[in-house]
């Protein structure tokens, strides 16, 4: 045998196992044609809310109602129709069959039951995702009065938007606007759904412009009950109103600054409207923000505490401005149009977004303006005439007032443009401001 | 016979040129024999990439009308005074304090999605039904029949804004000479259980809508059928 006769075998070895394997890496080369495909459409999460079966009749339909509407009008959802459900809920009752709710295209369903004994009811609401089969994502239970049905429904349609978005929904919360009785102008709130109105307000005078404080505890507003146009707070279920502000002249257009602690306001105490931050607790100046011929109105404090908008006639027209709150100098940011009044920032973290009320022709409509991109989205168009823009405390949706264009009322529409505007409540109405969201 | 060492390095590297040669003669001939049994196959060319533009644009949603406007410019953190008399102004503090990235707000609680690994979970299954026959990519790129059939998988695709987009799964279908989809199948997952499940739910509908409409195959692509025509889905 040679001395490197086991080399010699082992570089044979080496060669013959290339010359092997060489034709059967070509061989194994046999696939089909692959087509590379971008661009599902994204939409609505498609979620289902079927009556529940085995409850009370009454309550259930009023739990799915409920749930049906705050998940519709969050931005972030597609209430699929009842009555295309294939699923036999009664077999299901609170759990699922996936394939069933994958051919009605859900992605999603909310089972629930709730039991009414007395004045109690107990409901226990769980979230289903198809694709991950029968087990429930999320459960949860509640307890409390049959009044209390609808409060803990908003409460359940919370934890499901959290689920999916990370932050609670803004179901619970309440819109503070302004409506005429009797010769008067009150102050009134009600549930964002359009549920529960109640006055703020009740005297004889005109009370204009509620503006609800950081944390909902509080409405500022501008009343004339002393003849003057001066700036009160009251507590956000009503009572004996506090005067702020009584400077000569306006007093009007609150605006809370983040921490509560202060209130931008329109003051004229020298002849000329312009902005200034008051103490919310006293009313004594802190800053003049503005010192301009032009008029100075509806201030806007930003969620960060940075920035006060408002609307100033400087450059002609009514146009909205953007000022640092610690005073300063103001920057144009409204370009489109001729009159643009009513800014509100959008509470969304880390958005530098302004709605705000435009003249488009012979109505009024509702835009929203990123100041970071420029971008501009329209909110409502050949619908009415819609003004007076405020924010969800979850900036996902927008409510206004709107006159004509199917009923005069507040509307509530998705703040990212798609979608329709839904009322949520009839009458002449003014003075629109979306309050914090309920504590979880 | 004791061999010296520079004879042992002789007959060495003769050895290892003529094993060499031999392996080298055994590999062109092998390749040889798989040419003469296939045509010539070029492994880019079963990748085939279907212009974007073949895609039809899909329906409109539900979005208020936009009208143009003329976008203002961009806001810088502080402001600038129109106003000559006004006063310098201090440090910015319009900034926002927390630099959120939406996105990340939006995808959270989506860990057991997020959390897995994304990649091939399953074994191909492309290539002819029988195992007979190679890719076509280069034969059939750019046909207006194959085209017609991506834009009814794209208009039956929609994937919830909400849900995270991460992933790429591949789905395949089984097209008859017909027209009808008898089969299709998931052949790479994702690890991201919504999006294969959406793609799933694409190629049903596909699959729905060629039974209710089938478009036969023309005659130049029916020989193809035999085969796997495989999509890799990106949401976008």
């Amino acid at each position: 045998m040679l001395p490197n006769e086991g080399l010699v075998m082992r570089a044979l070895l080496v060669i013959a196992a290339l010359a092997i394997t060489a034709p059967a890496t070509v061989a194994t080369a046999d696939d089909g044609v692959i087509i590379d495909v971008s661009g599902a459409k994204r939409g609505r999460y498609p979620i289902a809310v079927p009556v529940a079966v085995d409850s009370d009749g009454a309550v259930a339909a009023e739990v799915a109602a409920v749930a049906s509407f705050d998940l519709g009008v969050a931005g972030l959802f597609k209430v699929l129709d009842p009555a295309s459900f294939l699923a036999d809920l009664g077999v299901e009752k609170l759990g699922i069959e996936p394939a069933k709710w994958k051919d009605v295209g859900a992605y999603g369903v909310i089972k629930y039951r709730v039991v009414a004994t007395g004045d109690q009811v107990e409901l226990e609401a769980r979230l289903f995702e198809v694709s991950k089969g029968n087990s429930a994502v999320l459960t949860k239970s509640y307890r409390g009065t049959k009044a209390d049905l609808r409060k803990l429904t908003h409460a359940w349609c919370n934890e499901v938007v959290k689920y999916y978005t990370g932050e609670y929904g803004f179901f619970g919360s309440r819109i503070a606007y302004v409506a005429k009785k009797r010769g008067a102008s009150q102050v009134m709130a009600v549930d964002f759904d359009g549920a529960n109105p109640y006055g703020v307000t009740r005297n004889s005078s005109t009370n204009v412009l509620p503006a609800w404080s950081p944390g909902g505890g509080s409405i500022a507003f501008t009343s004339y009950m002393r003849n003057n146009p001066d700036l009160y707070v009251v507590g956000a279920g009503g009572g004996r109103p506090k005067k702020i502000a009584s400077y000569k002249g306006m007093n009007t257009g609150a605006s809370w600054s983040p921490d509560g602690s202060k209130i931008a306001v329109t003051l004229s105490k020298d002849g000329n409207p312009d902005i200034y931050v008051i103490s919310a607790s006293d009313g004594s100046i802190l800053t003049r923000i503005t010192d301009n011929k032009a008029i100075d109105t509806s201030p806007a404090w930003s969620p960060d505490g940075g920035s006060i908008a408002f609307v100033s006639d400087r450059e002609g027209g009514p146009q909205i401005f953007v000022a640092p709150a610690g005073g300063g100098g103001a920057k144009r940011v409204s370009k489109n149009g001729s009159y643009n009044t009513t800014p509100a920032w959008s509470p969304a973290k880390g958005a530098r977004v302004l709605a705000y009320t435009t003249r488009d022709g012979g109505s009024y409509d509702i835009v929203t303006l990123d100041l970071n991109s420029g971008a501009m989205v329209r909110i409502t168009q050949n619908e009415g005439s819609n003004e007076e823009p405020s924010w969800s405390p979850n900036g996902r949706a927008i409510a206004f007032a709107r006159t004509g264009g199917g009923g005069s009322g507040i509307y509530i529409a998705p703040a990212d443009g798609n979608g329709k505007a839904v009322k949520v409540l009839s009458g002449s109405v003014t003075g629109i401001d979306w309050g914090p969201a309920p504590r979880p | 016979m004791t061999l010296t060492g520079s004879q042992l390095h002789t007959f060495s590297g003769l050895g290892t040129a003529l094993v060499t040669a031999v392996a080298g003669v055994a590999v062109w001939w092998a390749d040889s024999e798989a040419a003469a049994a296939k045509p010539p196959i070029d492994p880019f060319a079963d990748m085939e990439v279907i212009d974007a533009a073949l895609a039809e644009k899909a329906p409109a949603q539900v979005v208020q009308p936009q009208k143009k406007f003329r976008a203002p410019d961009p806001v810088k953190p502080q402001g600038v005074s129109h106003d000559e008399n006004a006063k310098p102004v201090d440090q910015p503090k319009d900034e926002p304090k927390d630099d959120i990235d939406i996105d990340k707000v939006l995808n959270r609680n989506r860990d057991d999605d997020d959390d897995l690994e994304v990649g091939p979970t399953t074994q191909p299954v492309v290539g002819a039904f029988d195992g007979s026959e190679d890719g076509w990519g280069d034969e059939t790129r750019g046909d207006p029949y194959l085209g017609a059939l991506k834009s009814d998988l794209l208009r039956g695709w929609e994937y919830p804004e909400i849900l995270s987009d991460v992933g790429t799964p591949v789905g395949c279908i089984h097209l008859e000479p017909d027209g009808t989809i008898p089969e299709f199948v998931l052949r790479e997952q994702s690890g991201n259980a919504e999006l294969d499940d959406s793609v799933e739910r694409a190629l049903k509908e596909l699959q729905k809508k060629r039974e209710q409409d089938p478009k036969p195959v023309p005659a130049h692509l029916v020989p193809k059928t035999r085969k796997w025509i495989c999509y890799r889905m990106k949401v976008s």
